[in-house]
């Protein structure tokens, strides 16, 4: 449910802008028709069913809401669905290995306790997947700052820290 | 997957020797952390509609008027609700934690004459999806003529100050006295040196990443809210369940 601050603005315009999406979503080609305003975020959720993808702050600063599009890490709150027509997106639904179980990130969440209540936990581990595959080498300080860009108001952090830490080794050792 | 596992019966001796002393695996996390959980949100609903709030901008201010006309008349709206159309229905229900002695806040589901805090609501709207609620919200004009506002819990006893509820005719809200010790009477009597100090405590707030939310469906003993109060959520849904009668349509969501 949205919170909305009194104003006076003008009316939107009646006519509704539609446009139809394509896009490959962990690993499946899907389409849909949208509003062109309508999120990435809500029609990966509401279009494509993939509730994994959480909304907490709907404007950026949260970082639950972040998939991966065309391997980069997004916020899915801030980008139109249109803008992602064509694209290759990846959500935490697709992070786990084909054959099931749960990905060397995922399982480093689990072992360090980087999680309570789960809602921002989607956020760090697609946040998390992307960073290290671009610096397998972090230092610690790289690595907090890198999951600074995600909110979670359940652990304090250090379990979170201590899976980045344990996904960076374990996934440097698979690669040895 | 080796690691202990919260899985089983066993006895109370049992238990602790499983688990205290032990890191222990948790059993919801496998399906948390692949994006298999369900939240308020995850709750589909055929023919939800959703609600979003018309809320102050200011800490205190007078509330001249509410237009929802145009609100109103944005297709895909089924009702924006004001505090003449929701507050006579309902039945308050406010918990004090001060004692039976305590004086209750007034209790207003929404803002009447007057908005006592940044974010008291003001108008409700329904509408068919998220989007166009708050397309609806955006449209109601709340007429508010700024206050000075009360800020500070010494400035709101000094007579000065105005009246965050005006109804109670003080700001005090609830005094707690400390329990009489003759023994610690004593002590500071004798004591050589008294140091007396304010301490200020900062503004406790629950913020969790999942915001509020609510799903309930009036024909169905089911509602799931985020907050893990199920007895209380029905306590509460109940007193206000008639008056669901202001909305034209069921009301869920």
């Amino acid at each position: 449910m949205a919170d909305h601050v009194a104003d006076t603005r003008e009316a939107p315009e009646q006519g509704v802008s539609v446009a139809q999406v394509s896009m490959t979503v962990n690993g499946t080609a899907r389409r849909t028709t949208v509003e062109s305003r309508k999120t990435l975020a809500d029609t990966l959720r509401e279009d494509f069913g993939f509730t994994g993808t959480h909304l907490g702050c709907e404007h950026g600063v949260c970082g639950a809401c972040t998939v991966l599009v065309d391997g980069a890490a997004v916020r899915s709150c801030l980008m139109f669905a249109v803008q992602a027509d064509g694209a290759d997106v990846v959500t935490v639904e697709g992070l786990t290995p084909p054959g099931g179980g749960l990905s060397a990130v995922q399982q480093a969440f689990r072992e360090e306790h980087g999680l309570q209540c789960g809602f921002c936990t989607p956020g760090f581990v697609v946040s998390v997947t992307a960073y290290l595959r671009d610096n397998p080498a972090p230092s610690d300080a790289e690595l907090r700052a890198a999951l600074s860009g995600n909110l979670c108001r359940c652990t304090g952090y250090q379990g979170i820290a201590a899976a980045a830490r344990r996904a960076a080794r374990e996934l440097a050792e698979e690669q040895q | 997957m080796s690691g202990t596992e919260a899985t089983g019966a066993a006895s109370p001796v049992m238990a602790a020797g499983r688990y205290i002393g032990q890191s222990v695996r948790r059993r919801e996390d496998p399906r948390l952390l692949t994006g298999r959980g369900r939240y308020v949100d995850d709750i589909v609903v055929p023919g939800v509609l959703h609600a979003a709030f018309v809320r102050s901008t200011v800490a205190h201010g007078e509330l001249r008027g509410v237009d929802a006309e145009a609100a109103r008349a944005l297709p895909g709206v089924v009702a924006v609700l004001t505090a003449a159309d929701l507050n006579p229905g309902l039945r308050p229900t406010w918990q004090t934690m001060m004692g039976p002695q305590a004086p209750a806040a007034p209790f207003r589901p929404l803002a009447d004459t007057d908005v006592r805090y940044v974010g008291d609501p003001i108008a409700l709207v329904v509408a068919e999806n998220r989007y166009i609620a708050e397309d609806a919200a955006e449209l109601v004009a709340a007429d508010i003529e700024p206050l000075e506002p009360v800020l500070d819990t010494g400035a709101a006893l000094d007579g000065a100050a105005s009246l965050v509820h005006p109804e109670l005719g003080s700001n005090l809200a609830g005094e707690i006295p400390a329990a009489a010790s003759p023994a610690l009477d004593a002590a500071f009597g004798d004591a050589a040196h008294v140091v007396t100090e304010t301490f200020y405590q900062h503004r406790y707030v629950c913020v969790p990443m999942e915001t509020r939310g609510l799903v309930a469906q009036w024909d169905r003993p089911v509602s799931s809210s985020p907050c893990g109060q199920p007895r209380r959520d029905r306590t509460s849904s109940a007193r206000s369940a008639h008056a669901s009668s202001a909305c034209p349509r069921r009301a869920s969501g």
